[in-house]
Parts: structure tokens; C-alpha cells; sequence
């Protein structure tokens, strides 16, 4: 068993405007990983380097103790489940086997079969005909169709109704029940990570703002709302800062608590708090440099 | 997994019977209206260089390329096999323009001159093998709608070629059947040779290219 599924050092890539900046990730085999941050922050880019679909500027990246990504003795133990299908709309659901099964030494019709069952996806239909919800559970079959060790999920459960990412939270935890699998998984529902995160990353604007446990994020971050004029060390420590009615609010580091007067008020800081008052901070820095 | 992907290609592409049939129905088509049935045959290579873009349309409208990205194959396995699944496609068309050649020219009670046939099928493969070679490394380049001008490029070049020695007169002196008559043996060997060499460089290109392109 390897120690570690990803370990990702000093990730630098440039796509136009958008710099993804000395991004690291590490994540060792057995646990689940998920990956947050407002919309362009740099998930995709970041999964799509891991899966070696494109190079990075600079940085080193290693799945399973050392391979390099993208190739066949890596991809052979990788599923994937990206935000949109990547398979022909005319294809039929049960053709997948004979199309893509032919690659993968591991692949097993039974499992992948099994899978459609369970979903209740008929092999006859044609997937470009498929909901959004049917498209993401086709992907997770096909995924686990040939007994991956890691699964990169890249906002799967977005657009899903409760039913469907229920039962796609179910699939992953009894894929986690083998101590040698790991999930890396990005998404914008944070209540999915609340019950199957071991670790967190949070990306802002191409850099990495969290790394750690869930519980490590709630120590780390905090919420701070107040009437009273805030100092200017104070304003400028306030991530996503707020004015509302003579009311402000925002998120802070926690070290940055001395710095608030005691009629502002303090309190623990959800997932959520963290992932909106960082995209608001990066939206207000593109305004003001605009 | 390069023969793997290979037919993985070639079933994708016949799959939509739309499009081989149509191209089949063509030729014969060729065959059986112009006066020189063996027409048919340069038809062939016109028609499948022109649609030498649609596996890469394919790509993109199903994200195909991501899905190669995440198969155990490597991008060089994805290039190999594609140039080897247009070039088999290729040859089922140009056995079909050949069968209906021979057809068409033994119901006009013609005689069926298998050396000229053989001399036209070569140089209409080098007519296809250098269309794609031009074409492909453009399409690995930057996928098929930035390249989608490459579909037309090179038969757009070999028509208008054509269209301007005729109009200049350039080859009326030159009687082509002697020609080649004279150097079948040489053509024979030299435009396989060409052709080959042709599609083994632009592979070479397309690999390189197509493993630097972000997916």
C-alpha cells in the first residue's frame, strides 16, 4: 500500500488572467480530501494537473508514492467523475463496457452492472438523453468500474437533487471502506463534507488559503460582526469584509481576535462562512484593481 | 493498445452509419457518372481527407479527449491509433471505389486495365496521405474548431491546382497514361514510400503537439 495517493508541491500555472500560484496538496492513502473555494479559484485546474491533462508551469506532482500523472500505470488505478460528462451523448449506457472497459486490465462488467442496478439506469438508454443527476451516477459506474484506489471527483454533487447526492455520499463511503482508497473531491456543498472529509483544502484565487482538518478550518477561521469603527489593522485583517445598515461583517484568522474591540462579536466560523467571505474578499480585490 | 484504440476510433466512426455509407455512395456514384470510372477512386481520397475532422468533431462534442486522459493510454496511443483508424477507414472506401471501377467499366464492355488501376489507387493514397498529414497535426493542435479550416485546406489546394492547369494549359502537352505508364515500377515504390513517410512525420508532430495541449 502506498503512503500517499497525491502529493502535489509548488503547482504554478498561468491561463490568461488566472495564476495558480505554489499550490501544494497532500493527500495520504485512506483518507478523503475535500477540495473548496469560490468559482475560478483554481479546482479544476488544479484536478486537470493532477490528472495530467495539462502541464504546470512549474511544480512537481506524484500520485502513489512517486509516479508521474497521466500515465497509463497511474490512470489504470485513478476514477474520475468530472462536473460534465466526457463520453459520446449518441452512445448507449451498456455499450460503456464494451467501449471504454477494453482499456482497463481491472475492468469488471460485473461491478459496473451492478452499479447501473442499483442506480436504476437503463443500459439501453442513450446518455446524452440522461438527467444531470443519472449522468454524474453513469460516471461514478463507470469510475468504479475497473477498481480505481483513487477517486478525483470534481464537483460531482453540484445540481443534484438530496436523493441523488445521498446516494452518491453512500457509494463513496463503502468505497472508502478499504483502507488502501482515497477521494479527493471538490465541490460547493459543504454539508457533503461535513460527513466525509477527513481533511480539507481551501484554493482562493490560485493559492491555497487552508489546509488541514475540518476541525483544524473552524480553529483556524472565525466570524467577527460588530457596529463599532473598526481600526485600520483591524479592517484590513477582515477577509470579505461587510457593511450592512451600520453593521459590518467578515471573516478572520483566528490570530487576528486581539485585534477587534470587545463590543465586536466573535464567533466559530462554518465551512460555508469560509469558502463566501474568501470569494467575497477576492471579488472586492478585482474591483479594486479594476 | 494502439490496435485497441484504433478500432475504438474506427467503431465510433461507423458507428453514425451517416457518415461511411454516404461516402461509399459516392464513389460509386463517381464510378458510375464521369466517363473514367477510376475517378472514383481520387474521389475517395477528396472525400475522406475532407472528413478527416469528424473524429475530432466526435472528440469534442463528447469531451472525448478528456475521456483518452483518463484511459490507461498514453496521448502518443490516442495520435497512433487515430492516423491508423483514417487510414483503414480510408482503404475500405478506396476498395469500394476500385470494386465499383471494375464493376462499372466491365458493364460498358471495357477492358479493365488492373496496372492503371493499381497506378491510380497509389497515387490517390498519396493524395490522401498527404492531405491528413497537413491536416492532423493542426486538428491535435488546437481540436476541431480552431482547425476546422484544415478540412478544406488541402483538397481546396489540390482542386484549385487542378482547375489552373487545366486552365492554363500547363499539361495539355503531357500525356499522363504515358507517364505513368512509363514509371509505373518507379511510381509503384516512390508513392507508397512518400506517403508513409509523410503520414510518419506528422505523426511525429501530432504526438508532440498534442501531448503539450492542455485537455
Amino acid at each position: 500500500m502506498t503512503a500517499s495517493a497525491v502529493k502535489v508541491t509548488g503547482l504554478a500555472r498561468t491561463q490568461g488572467t488566472f495564476h495558480l500560484d505554489s499550490v501544494d496538496v497532500e493527500l495520504p492513502t485512506g483518507l478523503v480530501m475535500g477540495f473548496v473555494g469560490p468559482n475560478g479559484s483554481g479546482k479544476t485546474t488544479t484536478i486537470k494537473a493532477i490528472l495530467g491533462m495539462l502541464q504546470p508551469d512549474a511544480g512537481r506532482i506524484e500520485l502513489f508514492d512517486g509516479e508521474a500523472p497521466g500515465t497509463p500505470s497511474v490512470t489504470e488505478r485513478v476514477g474520475v467523475v468530472l462536473d460534465q460528462l466526457f463520453v459520446n451523448p449518441d452512445w448507449k449506457v451498456g455499450s460503456l463496457t464494451r467501449r471504454i472497459g477494453q482499456f482497463f486490465t481491472a475492468w469488471d462488467d460485473a461491478v459496473f452492472r451492478g452499479l447501473l442496478d442499483r442506480f436504476g439506469l437503463r443500459t439501453d438508454a442513450r446518455i446524452g438523453t440522461l438527467s444531470r443527476g443519472e449522468g454524474v451516477k453513469m460516471a461514478m459506474a463507470m469510475a468504479l468500474g475497473h477498481h480505481p484506489e483513487l477517486l478525483i471527483l470534481d464537483e460531482p454533487t453540484s445540481g443534484l437533487d438530496p436523493v441523488s447526492r445521498a446516494d452518491l455520499v453512500d457509494i463513496l463511503r463503502e468505497f472508502m471502506v478499504d483502507p488502501t482508497h482515497s477521494i479527493l473531491f471538490s465541490t460547493h456543498i459543504t454539508s457533503d463534507l461535513d460527513s466525509l472529509a477527513d481533511l480539507i483544502l481551501v484554493i482562493d484565487d490560485g493559492r491555497v488559503a487552508y489546509s488541514g482538518t475540518l476541525d483544524g478550518l473552524r480553529e483556524e477561521f472565525a466570524m467577527v460582526h460588530g457596529t463599532e469603527q473598526l481600526t485600520s489593522a483591524a479592517a484590513s485583517s477582515v477577509l470579505g469584509l461587510r457593511h450592512t445598515g451600520g453593521r459590518f461583517d467578515g471573516l478572520i484568522r483566528s490570530d487576528s481576535t486581539p485585534l477587534f474591540g470587545p463590543s465586536t462579536v466573535i464567533d466559530p466560523a462554518s465551512t460555508d462562512d469560509v469558502i463566501v467571505h474568501l470569494a467575497r474578499r477576492g471579488a472586492t480585490q478585482k474591483e479594486n484593481l479594476s | 493498445m494502439i490496435g485497441t484504440f484504433a478500432r475504438f476510433d474506427i467503431v465510433n466512426f461507423v458507428d453514425p452509419v451517416r457518415r461511411v455509407l454516404p461516402a461509399i455512395l459516392l464513389v460509386v456514384a463517381v464510378a458510375v457518372a464521369t466517363p473514367v470510372p477510376a475517378f472514383a477512386i481520387g474521389a475517395a481520397a477528396i472525400v475522406m481527407s475532407l472528413l478527416a475532422g469528424n473524429p475530432f468533431a466526435a472528440d469534442e462534442r463528447g469531451r472525448l479527449d478528456t475521456l483518452y486522459s483518463t484511459l490507461p493510454i498514453g496521448r502518443r496511443t490516442v495520435v497512433v491509433g487515430r492516423y491508423l483508424a483514417l487510414v483503414a477507414l480510408y482503404f475500405g472506401v478506396a476498395l469500394a471505389a476500385t470494386l465499383a471501377a471494375i464493376v462499372t467499366t466491365a458493364l460498358a464492355h471495357q477492358p479493365v486495365d488492373l496496372a492503371v488501376l493499381g497506378a491510380v489507387n497509389v497515387g490517390a493514397f498519396l493524395v490522401f496521405a498527404v492531405a491528413i498529414a497537413v491536416q492532423l497535426p493542426f486538428f491535435f493542435s488546437v481540436g476541431y474548431t480552431r482547425a476546422r479550416p484544415m478540412m478544406f485546406i488541402p483538397s481546396g489546394v489540390l482542386v484549385a491546382g487542378t482547375a489552373l492547369a487545366a486552365q492554363t494549359g500547363v499539361l495539355d502537352h503531357v500525356d499522363l497514361l504515358q507517364v505513368v505508364s512509363q514509371n509505373l515500377a518507379i511510381l509503384l515504390v516512390a508513392a507508397p514510400t512518400i506517403a508513409v513517410a509523410a503520414l510518419v512525420a506528422s505523426a511525429f508532430i501530432s504526438s508532440v503537439r498534442y501531448s503539450r495541449r492542455a485537455l
